[in-house]
């Protein structure tokens, strides 16, 4: 169990950091809480060291450290797909915004121009 | 007939060499094509650092500036946006670095009046084999393209990544929704094969670029095939999906 001590602290301290973060509004609550709840776990996985002796081989692992390993990059893993969903889903948006903002200020443009006494009438239809 | 209104869509990103002689250009095509279409002309700013909306402005022209870099698949829907909510009848697009001649626009025009009354009009290089016919291992990459979406959508166009291209009713109504942002020309084709459009293909000539350089060279190159090859198929996979039948 000692042996995974330091894992934990590392873990717990990942945790911290990303409340820290949280603090100063470095990152979102929504976007970092199965971050946080991720890191929290494995952090309190230490203490259920005594049963995974009896999980890890039923699990087809040889060593616990295996499964702990495994399970993390899994989770990992997860996470990352659930970040670039996210992404993609602002990039969308992003681009939607940046051509209406474009579209706007066209829009704009026009109707200074039309109010404008030096409009250039000749140039306007082209 | 009254003559159809036109939009030209000018997509730039640091075109400033390029875009007066081109302009000048459309000035021409303006009045040479207005028995049959009344054109007006937008240039899209994809973010250029150079003096491109500036010149774009100073003559004239409707200028569409988009705040950050979204390639030339933002950049191209953006004006067909605008197009569809003005209410055109067609939008044409043509690259700002020269390559498709103004003067080649009635072709296009005519085809789409034709009685095919095709909803996407693309200019084709290929067809005659006049003009700038890019370099070979381009032509390799063109004809891989050519040849998948003649196998997965059943589309022939000789041409498929023309960025020459008139755009009906019917596909401007259709890419205000959804257009490929990113290396955009064959995946659309797909899309508007899987829409049922009528996509028709016009022999024209085009030019080198004026300025600039592409943007598709050596590692990106390699990039754009593996991109669109895998965007055409998951176009064709969305649509023989049984649940999108169903919607």
């Amino acid at each position: 169990m000692e042996r995974y001590g330091i894992f934990s602290v590392i873990c717990f301290a990942y945790a911290v950091a990303i409340f820290w973060m949280l603090f100063r509004k470095r990152v979102t609550l929504q976007s970092s809480l199965m971050y946080l709840l991720l890191m929290v776990g494995l952090g309190s996985a230490f203490v259920a060291l005594h049963y995974v002796p009896d999980l890890v081989p039923m699990l087809g692992f040889v060593l616990p450290a295996n499964l702990f390993f495994s399970a993390s990059i899994a989770t990992l893993a997860f996470l990352h797909l659930s970040g670039l969903v996210a992404m993609s889903r602002l990039e969308e948006r992003s681009t939607t915004l940046v051509q209406e903002v474009a579209l706007l200020q066209e829009q704009i443009d026009r109707i200074n121009e039309q109010r404008s006494p030096n409009r250039r009438d000749d140039l306007g239809g082209l | 007939m009254a003559p159809r209104r036109l939009l030209v869509i000018v997509p730039c990103l640091n075109e400033e060499e390029s875009l007066p002689g081109l302009l000048d250009q459309l000035e021409t095509a303006r009045e040479v094509l207005r028995p049959k279409a009344l054109l007006d002309v937008l240039v899209v700013d994809d973010g250029s650092v150079d003096r491109t909306s500036e010149i774009a402005r100073s003559r004239g022209v409707r200028v569409a500036r988009l705040c950050r870099n979204l390639g030339i698949g933002g950049a191209v829907q953006t004006g067909l946006r605008l197009a569809a909510r003005d209410n055109y009848d067609w939008a044409m697009q043509i690259d700002g670095d020269g390559q498709h001649p103004p003067a080649e626009l009635a072709k296009l025009i005519d085809a789409a009046e034709g009685p095919d009354r095709p909803d996407l009009v693309i200019g084709s290089r290929f067809l005659e084999r006049e003009g700038f016919q890019s370099t070979r291992l381009r032509r390799v990459g063109i004809s891989w393209l050519s040849f998948l979406l003649r196998v997965s959508v059943g589309i022939r166009v000789a041409d498929p990544t023309s960025g020459f291209r008139l755009f009906g009713k019917r596909a401007l109504l259709l890419f205000d929704e959804v257009y490929p942002y990113d290396y955009p020309e064959p995946e659309s084709l797909a899309i508007a094969r899987a829409a049922s459009l009528k996509v028709l293909e016009v022999p024209v000539q085009m030019q080198q670029r004026q300025g600039g350089q592409s943007s598709i060279f050596g590692f990106k190159a390699g990039y754009y095939m593996v991109k669109v090859t895998i965007a055409v198929l998951l176009t064709v996979g969305r649509n023989a999906h049984p649940w999108r039948k169903q919607r």
